[in-house]
């Protein structure tokens, strides 16, 4: 498939699709998009790099480090789904 | 002690180990101030440690393994603070959704069936509050390997 200027993507666009591409909740196409993107953009790169190092951090904290604001709200949203 | 009279190998030009230590200790640690202090801090449990140094590896060798985990520990304590504080000035919603996809570990479907929102919506929950945290915690991921 050959990209046509039409299809590039901006770095802008690339940044807030970030989090659909991680999911990989793209579209194919879509995401090819954003991976020929990334393969000539360093610092979109560098970006989604960071964006790994983010949630790689985030899953090592530890429990006690989620404040018990959140917690308690977290427990009624889930006290509330139930049927 | 025998190690004062016959320095070991690799212990020569302290001032050369002291760029070399700075230079190694700002590879894990992004601020220049807490650098210059962890290779402080290396020399002090260097003098302090001496009796378990046992000569299997090089004194540079042993030097520079205290320092990189130092440094290394440090960083990691310092960017899991900034990431908690980071996550508490979430607003409810974005806190919510990053409590539970990324220190949970939830799947994406579970999130969204608990908060009761749209697949759409939880990302775009989970899009800000990342980029917040990323951004709080920035520093700290430039110099690291992934």
């Amino acid at each position: 498939m050959t990209v046509t200027p039409a299809d590039e993507l901006t770095c802008r666009e690339v940044v807030e699709l970030v989090t659909a591409y991680l999911d990989d909740a793209l579209p194919s196409d879509e995401r090819g998009r954003v991976d020929a993107h990334l393969a000539g953009c360093e610092p979109c790169m560098e970006y989604l790099r960071q964006m790994r190092l983010t949630i790689g951090a985030l899953g090592r904290l530890p429990e006690e480090s989620i404040s018990s604001d959140a917690l308690s709200e977290l427990r009624k949203a889930f006290r509330s789904s139930k049927p | 002690m025998s190690f004062i009279r016959n320095p070991p190998h690799g212990l020569d030009g302290a001032n050369t180990s002291g760029v070399v230590m700075l230079r190694l200790a700002l590879v894990h640690h992004p601020s220049r101030a807490v650098a210059e202090e962890i290779v402080q801090d290396t020399w002090l449990a260097v003098i302090q440690g001496i009796d378990r140094f046992e000569g299997r590896a090089s004194f540079k060798t042993w030097l520079f393994r205290i320092l990189v985990n130092r440094a290394h520990t440090r960083a990691e304590r310092e960017a899991r603070d900034l990431t908690t504080q980071a996550i508490s000035a979430l607003p409810p919603g974005q806190r919510q959704v990053i409590t539970l996809r990324d220190v949970e570990g939830w799947p994406s479907e579970h999130v969204c069936n608990v908060l009761e929102i749209s697949e759409t919506n939880q990302r775009v929950l989970l899009h800000r509050a990342r980029s917040r945290v990323r951004a709080a915690a920035e520093h700290y991921f430039e110099g690291e390997l992934s």
